[in-house]
This record gives C-alpha cells, sequence and structure tokens, in this order.
C-alpha cells in the first residue's frame, strides 16, 4: 500500500516535500519509520532516539491525528494514509 | 474611543462596530516573553479594549534579542509590569492589568473565566496544557503560537468545535531552551494577533482545525489539517472516564 508522506522544517530537508512510501498490508507506523530510517543515517537520528524509541521532539500526524493520540508507533496504517512529520516547536 | 483617528487605518477593515467589538473585549495573554511581546503590542494597537498580561518572570538581559515589550531599562523589572508600562505607552486608551504571577492551575481558572480570546505565549507545554484545560472549561477560544529559532507554529482553537491543544499534542515534549529569533516571534505573535482580531472583529476565516507551520529557514509556510481526538481527555470522551 502507498502511505502519503508530508515533512516540515528539519524533515522537509532529509525527506524532501512530499513523497509516497510502499508498504505491506498491515504496516504500522513504526513500519513507516523504519523505512524512512534506513534512507540515512542522519534521518534515523532524527528519528529514533539511541535506544531506538520514536524521539520525544518528533510529531507524526496520521491523516490529521498525532500518533500518540492513536496507537502510537503501533498505529496500523491504511492506503491513501497522510502522514506528516515535523519537529516539536515549544518556545514562546 | 477618544478620537478617531487612531484607528483611521483599520476601521474599513472591520468597520466601526468592529473597532466598538475590539474596544469591549478582554484579551487574555499567559506569557510576556517573544511571543507575548508581539501578540500584545498588535492587539494594544488595535484597540483592544482591556489586555491582562500575566508573566511571573523578571526581565533579563538575554530576553532583550526578542522582547520587545522590555527595553534596557527595565532589566530586573517583573516583565508583566514592564509589559503593562509599554502597552499604556502604545495606546493609552487600552487598560492593560498586570498579573505578576506564573500561570498555575490555582490562577488559570479566574483568570480565563473574565476573558474574550486567550493567547497561548507560554514557553512550555505543561502550562500549555493547563491553559488549554481552563480555556476549554470556559469555552473561550485559545489562540496558539509556538517557536523554536526560524521555525514557527500556530493555530485556533475554539472549545467544542475544534482539536483542543491535547488532542493536537498529547505529550509535552521534552523542556528544553530553543534557540529564539526575535523576528521569528514577531511572525507568529502577529499570526496569533490577527486571529485574535478576526475573532474578535468576525472578519475572514480562522486557523481553526489547521495548524500554520512556519519554516523561517525556507521562508515557507505550510498547514496541516487537524482532527480532533473523540478519547481526548481534556474535551473528549477521555474527560469524563
Amino acid at each position: 500500500m502507498l502511505i502519503r508522506i508530508k515533512a516540515f522544517a528539519r524533515y522537509r530537508a532529509l525527506l524532501g516535500e512530499a513523497s509516497e512510501v510502499e508498504l505491506s498490508d498491515g504496516a504500522f507506523v513504526s513500519d513507516l519509520l523504519e523505512s524512512l530510517a534506513t534512507r540515512s543515517w542522519e534521518l534515523r537520528g532524527q528519528i529514533f532516539d539511541g535506544s531506538g524509541r520514536v524521539r520525544e521532539d518528533v510529531n507524526v500526524m496520521v491523516n490529521g491525528r498525532h500518533f500518540l493520540s492513536l496507537a502510537g508507533p503501533a498505529t496500523p496504517l491504511a492506503e491513501g494514509d497522510e502522514v506528516a512529520l515535523f519537529p516539536a516547536v515549544v518556545g514562546g | 474611543m477618544e478620537d478617531g483617528t487612531r484607528y483611521d487605518r483599520q476601521i474599513p477593515l472591520f468597520g466601526e462596530e468592529g473597532q466598538r467589538r475590539l474596544a469591549r473585549s478582554t484579551a487574555l495573554v499567559v506569557g510576556a516573553g517573544g511571543l507575548g511581546s508581539a501578540v500584545s503590542v498588535y492587539l494594544a494597537t488595535a484597540g483592544v479594549g482591556r489586555i491582562v498580561v500575566v508573566d511571573g518572570d523578571v526581565v533579563e538581559v538575554s530576553n532583550l534579542n526578542r522582547q520587545i515589550l522590555h527595553w534596557q531599562e527595565d532589566l530586573g523589572r517583573p516583565k508583566a509590569a514592564s509589559a503593562a508600562d509599554t502597552l499604556r505607552g502604545l495606546n493609552p486608551e487600552v487598560e492593560v492589568e498586570a498579573v505578576p504571577l506564573f500561570a498555575d492551575e490555582d490562577n488559570l481558572e479566574e483568570l480565563v473565566a473574565g476573558s474574550d480570546a486567550v493567547v497561548d505565549a507560554l514557553d512550555n507545554f505543561d502550562t500549555r496544557h493547563l491553559l488549554n484545560g481552563s480555556a476549554l472549561a470556559a469555552g473561550v477560544p485559545l489562540f496558539h503560537g509556538a517557536i523554536s529559532g526560524l521555525d514557527g507554529q500556530a493555530t485556533t482553537i475554539v472549545p467544542g468545535m475544534t482539536p483542543c491543544l491535547r488532542c493536537i499534542f498529547p505529550r509535552p515534549p521534552p523542556k528544553e531552551q530553543v534557540p529564539a529569533l526575535g523576528a521569528t516571534c514577531g511572525v507568529i505573535g502577529s499570526i496569533q494577533a490577527t486571529e485574535v482580531v478576526k475573532h474578535l472583529t468576525g472578519l475572514g476565516a480562522s486557523l481553526a482545525g489547521r495548524l500554520l507551520l512556519w519554516d523561517g529557514y525556507r521562508g515557507r509556510c505550510d498547514e496541516i489539517p487537524l482532527e480532533r481526538n473523540p478519547g481526548c481527555p481534556d474535551c473528549g470522551r477521555g474527560r469524563e472516564l
């Protein structure tokens, strides 16, 4: 199945503006992130922390919902889903 | 209004009635840092009748690259008092209340309840989530903004209609001292002020349900459509659990 990726800020520089990723049916957000991380070590470092968990300062939105309000990395994906990646922005 | 000339250039946008609506309104600005500076300056000059500025911090020299409410002579003063002086100087028609406290669960409920618009100009998500809960409870729109370096984001939260801040960002990101450029605070704070003025005057279409992302490194603006979380602990079913 095809998943659409929209990357912003530092993720755009690493992933390009918009792209599609082919995943096997039944894949999860974790599969998508792992697939993206294989593209470069820099990208892996921007997605996962040293222990292999998704970094706390990355926002992953699946069709407008933060993945942590779904099932986190175990969120199932479906054909045509749109996943947005952007860094947490905290300051004021 | 003491004269008809101060607002002559903006009344064509929303009419005399729009200007009167601004004058009758109270905006709560939580945080008098970089974002709070830009937002409150533009709300004051636009003629929002009452502005309440909440900040428990004091002015430090490292604030002055971006926090345009505070000047060299304000070093060591409470930010709320410094902010109030600047805003009164910009527009003496506006009533400004300085609240020299850090926003917390003890004071937010009362502060939010008397407001027509709540501006999130905070620097951490723990307090933002408290503010989100208070704004939802009072049914007052919340105008979110945040910055880091040349990046920024903004959205408008309308209780009962749009995703709340907890829907959008369920977990506070790690606390860190982020790089901050005054101009980025100006971009995002000005967007927040625009949203507040639009809301108070009934102008245009708001950022409700959309997260605006500003990428200053590339000079780009994007948006992400947002959906509510039905199980949200702040605004959804999770609240009753």
